[in-house]
């Protein structure tokens, strides 16, 4: 039974106007390979549950520490503190907090089964039928539960869902395949076009990355290169002429140029992560249009924003 | 959408309307006054008439400089009218305090004010219609007011939709010739009284045009810029006081009169149009096709036309204006549809009037539009590109569930097909229901707050039910449900009661004539529309707040009665005002209405069926049944003052839910999708009167064509799952920083960031800033 299979989501997000065609509903997985620094879901990172506390909230009233039964939370003059070793994610904390507390504690990332996101996506059919919507498989990275995603993709197929996959194409080519067979849209992230850059800002090397692309563009698949673009990283002087050599030779015909932004910031604290881009100011639409304008020399479609 | 140019002529009507200020006036009482007392003995549909046909002929006019549609009831634009055979007691208190009181000011006229308190007050002291409802039924209503608001104790009915057809094929002249065949055929008094009194009322209406077509040509011969003007003017008010309306320009000129007069004898809120545009949609296309108009000149018509309906406002006591806050006159237009046969119904005058109202932004005429499955993309886009600058109209509607629900309340299938809507969201037949949509609002929140209080008032501990038990005796949830209905058929029986005789009242005291003889039925059957002639006759009851009550079962079912919270503990705390912060959050915590979530949808059903169920067990005084509506206007506020603290976590005294249909306050959390799919969960075929839904966007939603191409397929979806009604709030910068002030109030508002959408209070505060800044540009 497919319902039995159990996969770690950190939000399914109704009404999603900026990922594919129409109205949709985007299923947010949690892990991923990389490890971009400007991450803007630094939670959705692991694949295990994390507890996120919000300092700002906190009323201070000792619940939580109460309620942990592992002894893995503690209160302190400067808010709560969290031993992460001793965190099982059983959520007592959380629950204290909601009710006697300032809602300072949220768990990021539940178990769910594959008839549990399927039912939550099929709720929102109708808009779907009247806007050319569907699903989308966001992330995390959908690849790191791929399993799960093929379960809940092929339920989802047999009522004609269009489902969408945003991903950052960094899986063996088998895997990939995998993905591609139930994906009518690919949202393929392309970070940067040189390999040593990409392995900086992302932990990982873009070669597999550029050959699954490749594979997808060849065999026919409808897809959409974004960019986000990064200050300092991807948008130095000749970045945008080497994304469009890049992209013009895989043969794409679609492009999104995504401005940084620091909606993400926040949660880094709230999970004690470090971040590289804390002082690093957002993006505007104006910034990015010189090299949408370079890009349309290659590209057939560019657009600002997804 | 190519906004019509507003011309010189526009904004100065536009701005001179705006800026004269509302004045009380007594002019048409005094006419009253008189005319009551020379024919006391006249039957009142008589003596009414000669009083209407005596303000025809005597109030001042005046015309506008340079308005292509002319007429007024007062002298004044927006002037506010004291009736006195209506309900003035109010004025006795306010009447010094009406030029200074904070909603709706009016000045008044030292002279005027020494009137009213010193010739009508003590005059018609024991005469009004409120004083002698109150004479029969004061004490009963006075009881059940807590729960159950009786309305139009204190005017006229109003609420419906006039043959506007009728009327422009007839005219006065016309309906004045049928009135006469019928008059000789009359077999009772009453029924020669009734033609009689259309008569003498047609009479006035054809004088009242004489006095325009006269006026006008004075101002014509006067020479000025506009001379040319008050001659055409001039000359189609003669016509239309002896003949039916032929071109487009005596259409308009026409279907306002008609306005002019429902409110001069009535002086009633909610005198609505109906469909609009086919009716009119001849007489343009005839004056296209033979030369006399261009699209040009149908805009600067319609231009005069829509500013007209700011005109004419309503005067209510302070109370009334809390329960109608802001809540003009009502005069609804409807634009669209389809017909009984499922034929697409839009037609250029349907988008001409969007294009009027985006060029124009006025609150009056209420302008709706009816979506169907066939709606055309142009229409939607039209509508969507109306919406984007804010003021929520054109709001929408959806054939798909208001006709079959129509049907069901017992419209045949082509009078369900051409149904109108009255005031707010209210539906009806046009031209034959008075469906007296706003008769009652039954507030089920309080019921419950009764049933789980031993019948006693959780604010003031007074004893307003029968005590059936409370929350710290019921043994089951299905003990409180089954008390819940015991308690409801207490004050329903009673709120029939008080309305069948409000009703009754207006039959007796307050017939009109003129508004009888164009709704069909009256003329034929020589009955009047009050004591009920139309063809259909409903009487509507509002459900108020499903939201609240749904949410407060679902914390009784599944949290008091699933052992996580002690039923006398909870009913402690209500009666403390939620003293227990962890106790109010446990609750609030619970699942609520508008997240798609089937168990508690499906609670919100099933109490609608059951008030429906319960309503159609009586019929009104005029034979008609009750029907169910679920639209509130402003009264969430006032009647949530009036309620305890309630088992959803709501504070004592704080408002309901808003709208009809909207999840309560910050108890969405997924978005617009799941609240139209949670509204879906009713059952719409019962609610018959009508409901409301508000929904809020950001402005950046409509900026983009891929987001307003989104916008669209929402109300595609909309149709599709057969919801009556919504309405979108565009939000402004304002609202923007009353959000950020009260984040838990502003939860569910939506904003587009960059890339995406999100919710604007979960943002930070330095993002909020920034999107306000930005909204600032935009809007």
């Amino acid at each position: 039974m497919s319902g039995e299979i159990f996969g770690a989501v950190f939000n399914i997000q109704k009404f999603c106007i900026h990922d594919g065609p129409g109205i949709r509903t985007t299923v947010f997985f949690k892990g991923c390979p990389l490890r971009c620094r400007w991450c803007a879901n630094p939670e959705s990172q692991a694949v295990h549950s994390q507890m996120m506390y919000d300092r700002s909230l906190c009323l201070r009233c000792g619940y939580c520490e109460k309620a942990c039964p592992n002894g893995g939370i503690h209160l302190t003059d400067d808010g709560v503190v969290i031993d992460r070793d001793l965190c099982t994610g059983c959520g007592s904390c959380v629950n204290a907090c909601a009710i006697y507390g300032g809602k300072a504690l949220s768990m990021q990332g539940d178990l769910k089964t594959v008839d549990e996101v399927v039912a939550e996506v099929l709720k929102d059919q109708v808009f779907y039928q009247s806007s050319g919507g569907g699903a989308t498989f966001s992330g995390g990275e959908v690849l790191s539960q791929l399993e799960f995603a093929e379960a809940i993709a092929v339920q989802l197929k047999r009522h004609g869902i269009h489902i969408a996959c945003e991903t950052a194409g960094y899986a063996p080519p088998e895997a990939f395949r995998r993905l591609m067979s139930f994906t009518d849209l690919l949202l393929f992230d392309v970070k940067h076009h040189d390999e040593a850059s990409h392995l900086a800002g992302t932990g990982v090397s873009n070669a597999q990355i550029l050959a699954n692309l490749r594979m997808a563009v060849t065999e026919g698949k409808p897809v959409i290169a974004r960019i986000p673009v990064i200050p300092g990283f991807n948008n130095r002087p000749g970045d945008a002429e080497a994304f469009g050599l890049l992209l013009r030779d895989i043969g794409i015909q679609e492009a999104n140029l995504l401005p940084f932004h620091q909606f993400g910031q926040g949660k880094y604290e709230k999970l004690a992560m470090e971040y590289d881009y804390d002082d690093v100011p957002s993006l505007q639409k104006e910034d990015l249009e010189p090299m949408k304008k370079v890009l349309e020399t290659y590209v057939s479609k560019v657009q600002i924003g997804g | 959408m190519e906004i019509p140019v507003v011309s010189v002529r526009i904004q100065r009507l536009k701005d001179d309307m705006l800026r004269e200020p509302r004045r009380m006036s007594v002019e048409q009482a005094k006419i009253i006054h008189r005319i009551y007392q020379q024919h006391l003995d006249d039957a009142p549909v008589l003596r009414r008439a000669k009083a209407l046909r005596a303000a025809f002929e005597e109030i001042t006019i005046r015309i506008e400089d340079g308005e292509l549609v002319v007429g007024n009831r007062t002298w004044g634009v927006r002037s506010g009218v004291v009736f006195p055979e209506c309900g003035i007691a109010w004025m006795e208190e306010e009447i010094d305090g009406l030029p200074t009181r904070p909603q709706d000011p009016f000045l008044t006229d030292p002279e005027d004010v020494a009137f009213v308190k010193d010739v009508l007050l003590p005059f018609w002291k024991d005469k009004t219609l409120e004083s002698r409802i109150y004479q029969e039924i004061g004490p009963l209503d006075d009881a059940i007011a807590p729960v159950v608001k009786i309305n139009q104790k204190v005017r006229a009915q109003g609420h419906i939709i006039p043959d506007i057809s009728k009327w422009l094929r007839l005219g006065p002249a016309g309906i004045k010739q049928e009135a006469e065949a019928y008059l000789d055929r009359a077999d009772t008094q009453e029924k020669r009284d009734f033609y009689e009194s259309i008569r003498i009322a047609m009479d006035g209406a054809s004088t009242y045009y004489r006095r325009y077509a006269a006026l006008a040509a004075e101002r014509a011969q006067a020479g000025c810029a506009f001379a040319q003007d008050y001659q055409t003017v001039s000359e189609l008010c003669s016509r239309l006081a002896e003949q039916p309306a032929e071109t487009f320009h005596e259409a308009l000129q026409a279907v306002w009169m008609l306005m002019v007069c429902l409110q001069m004898e009535s002086n009633a809120a909610s005198f609505s149009l109906g469909r609009l545009d086919q009716y009119l949609y001849p007489y343009y296309q005839k004056d296209l096709q033979e030369g006399r108009l261009t699209e040009d000149g149908a805009l600067e018509l319609l231009l005069c036309f829509f500013l007209k309906f700011n005109q004419i406002v309503c005067m209510r006591s302070g109370l009334e204006a809390r329960y109608f806050a802001g809540f003009p006159i009502g005069f609804n237009i409807v634009l669209g549809g389809r017909d009984e046969t499922g034929a697409l119904l839009e037609n250029e005058l349907s988008f001409l009037m969007l294009r009027v109202q985006k060029a124009l932004h006025l609150p009056q005429p209420n302008l709706s539009a009816r979506l169907c499955s066939k709606s055309s993309p142009a229409f939607l886009e039209a509508c969507a590109d109306v919406l984007a600058d804010g003021g929520g109209l054109p709001q929408l509607f959806n054939d798909e569930s208001i006709i079959p629900a129509l049907e069901q309340a017992g419209l045949s299938r082509e009078d369900a097909a051409s149904y109108g809507i009255v005031g707010c969201v209210e539906l009806a037949g046009c031209g034959n229901m008075l469906g007296w949509s706003n008769a009652t609002m039954f507030n089920v929140v309080k019921v419950l707050e009764l049933t789980l209080n031993h019948g006693r008032c959780l604010l003031t501990g007074q004893n307003l039910a029968p005590d059936l038990g409370g929350l710290d005796t019921y043994p089951s949830y299905e003990a409180v449900e089954q008390a819940l209905r015991a308690q409801m058929f207490y004050f329903i029986e009673r709120m029939v009661q008080c309305h069948n005789a409000v009703d009754r009242h207006h039959g007796q005291y307050l017939p009109t004539a003129l508004l009888s003889s164009v709704v069909d039925g009256c003329m034929e059957r020589g009955i009047d529309v009050t004591c009920g002639g139309a063809r259909y006759n409903s009487s509507g009851v509002q459900f108020v707040q499903i939201a609240n009550l749904i949410d407060s079962l679902a914390v009784l079912r599944d949290l008091v009665y699933q052992g996580k919270l002690s039923g006398s503990v909870l009913l402690l705390q209500l009666q403390r005002n939620f003293e227990d912060p962890a106790i109010r959050r446990q609750v609030l915590e619970a699942p609520k209405y508008g997240n798609d979530l089937p168990q508690t949808d499906v609670l919100a059903n099933q109490w609608v069926r059951f008030m429906a169920d319960e309503l159609e067990q009586y019929r009104n005084y005029r034979g008609g049944r009750f029907h169910l509506g679920l639209y509130t206007v402003s009264a969430h506020v006032p009647m949530g003052a009036n309620v305890g603290a309630s088992c959803d976590g709501r504070l004592a005294g704080q408002p309901l839910a808003d709208g009809g249909i909207s999840p309560s306050a910050g108890a969405e959390r997924l978005g617009p999708t799941a609240i139209l799919k949670s509204a879906s969960s009713l059952e719409f075929l019962r609610i018959s009167n009508g409901s409301l839904l508000n929904m809020k966007f950001s402005s950046s939603m409509f900026q983009e064509p891929s987001s307003r191409e989104r916008f669209c397929a929402l109300l595609r979806s909309f149709v599709a799952l057969g919801i009556h009604h919504v309405q979108f709030n565009v939000v402004s910068r304002k609202e923007l920083l009353a959000a950020q002030k009260e984040p838990v109030k502003h939860r569910n508002l939506l904003i587009r960031v960059a890339g995406y959408t999100a919710y604007f209070v979960e943002l930070d505060q330095s993002l909020q800033d920034e999107i306000i800044r930005r909204t600032e540009c935009v809007l």
